[in-house]
């Protein structure tokens, strides 16, 4: 088995993960928080984007218009994870921030809808991880001195979702080098943010059966 | 071309990526300096707050001392001086040397209960088990006392721990005759080479956790304890209550 169809067998473990962490919500779901509710739609949203862009690309061949749809929901979701759930005051600043990107995003959704692959490249997991990260930020601004009185839960999920979209923006930056260069250097890549977002699948999993 | 071999297009993914690592870079060091700062100011806090409880028990500590004095002369205005007075009188206008016998041995034994009211006789050669004994043993006419005792040890105590546990256990059961309503007082004083444990519990009405407002009495306790670097605690039972004085590794203020 060569590298490049451990890779591709690699892939399938994402919606394995995914799957487990929806069985595992829907048995819990009565006493899931509304924080870990969220949690399971996007892991809902994103078995769903990972199951038809699949499709979709088997079919059609590009499927990278999924990244941008993608983005839009996981942002949409992410607000009200920390504005309705997290924070202990709704920050007016994030709104409009996420207002900002959600129009940019479905700007690039509509601009580059029929572009090839080698004019791809893409801002909205860019900006979609920015404010996500700015969100995380500001939660443990405000959470500052009062460490005691927070569920170590809340601060660890706020911590790993600092981690994991900053390593995303960072990835997801160069899509345009990672889609079309020509070495086999850009496999490495693709395989360490496998690994990256199947680590934090896994985790979501685990704080939704812990929570419920 | 394939934009990612555009320079304007790699210059734009070098600026934002080098802003959102800065952005991040500041917000944890920023955060690193808020942390530090919120726990400098709570531990000043908790100095400061320390030092003013610490102030309090010792306001305290003089004005129960005040209350002790105002009664040991209402001890002695009321008892021995209307005994004497009594007796000078019964001197100067018939003597009677039964009667003026008896006076005279009822003052002596008043004079000798405040006496040991106010410093138990022989402290140096009696033991806190023989002390508690003493104390206990005037209360038994008035509420029922069991006395249990655990001694593992020939250390013997010095006269401070002696006399502060004395003193405690007497504003306890104090406290409990007065005010908890209670039938039976127990205590069980436990020595062993490590550890001195008195345990005092009664079954009275208890007293609310929640109020905060500590009476002189608790606060001489506490008072007590921390001079003998002991730990206690007051706490309400299902039925009464029960305080637990704890004084580990007493051999060092020997």
């Amino acid at each position: 088995m060569t590298f490049y169809q451990f890779l591709d067998y690699l892939t399938y473990l994402s919606p394995a993960l995914l799957l487990t962490g929806i069985g595992i919500g829907m048995y819990r779901y009565k006493s899931l928080a509304l924080s870990h509710k969220m949690l399971l739609l996007y892991i809902g949203v994103a078995l769903c984007t990972d199951l038809s862009s699949r499709l979709y690309g088997h079919l059609f061949g590009n499927n990278l218009i999924f990244i941008i749809m993608f983005s839009l929901l996981e942002l949409i979701i992410f607000t009200i994870l920390y504005q309705f759930c997290f924070f202990e005051k709704k920050s007016r600043t994030l709104f409009s921030l996420t207002f900002v990107a959600s129009g940019f995003i479905v700007w690039e959704l509509f601009s580059l809808r029929t572009i090839a692959p080698q004019q791809f490249q893409s801002y909205s997991k860019v900006m979609d991880a920015f404010v996500i990260i700015l969100f995380a930020l500001a939660y443990f601004f405000q959470k500052v001195g009062k460490y005691k009185t927070t569920q170590k839960e809340e601060l660890r999920l706020n911590a790993a979702i600092l981690l994991f979209f900053s390593l995303h923006l960072l990835f997801f930056l160069p899509i345009n080098f990672l889609i079309n260069v020509s070495s086999g250097l850009k496999f490495y890549f693709w395989m360490a943010n496998l690994v990256v977002t199947l680590i934090f699948y896994a985790f979501i999993n685990w704080e939704i059966w812990k929570n419920g | 071309m394939e934009k990612w071999l555009d320079p304007k297009t790699i210059m734009l993914w070098i600026i934002i990526a080098i802003t959102v690592v800065f952005i991040l870079v500041f917000s944890f060091i920023r955060l690193a300096y808020l942390n530090f700062k919120q726990m400098a100011e709570a531990q000043l806090e908790e100095s400061r707050l320390k030092l003013e409880h610490q102030k309090k028990l010792l306001e305290n500590g003089i004005l129960v001392q005040e209350q002790e004095r105002t009664r040991i002369a209402a001890d002695l205005h009321d008892s021995l001086i209307g005994k004497l007075t009594s007796l000078k009188l019964k001197h100067q206008l018939d003597y009677n040397s039964d009667e003026m016998d008896y006076l005279l041995s009822e003052s002596i034994a008043d004079a000798r209960r405040i006496s040991h009211d106010l410093s138990p006789p022989m402290l140096e050669f009696i033991s806190l088990y023989e002390l508690i004994d003493g104390i206990i043993t005037p209360w038994k006419k008035n509420i029922a006392v069991d006395f249990y005792h655990d001694v593992r040890t020939d250390v013997a105590l010095p006269n401070s721990i002696k006399i502060q546990f004395t003193r405690v256990l007497q504003e306890l059961i104090t406290n409990i005759y007065k005010h908890a309503g209670a039938s039976v007082i127990t205590v069980h004083l436990r020595q062993s080479d490590r550890l001195l444990c008195l345990l005092v519990k009664d079954d009275g009405k208890g007293f609310d956790p929640n109020q905060n407002k500590k009476g002189l009495g608790l606060q001489n306790i506490e008072l007590r304890m921390l001079y003998l670097n002991g730990k206690h605690s007051i706490k309400p039972l299902r039925k009464g209550t029960s305080a637990l004085l704890l004084l580990e590794d007493y051999k060092n203020l020997i």
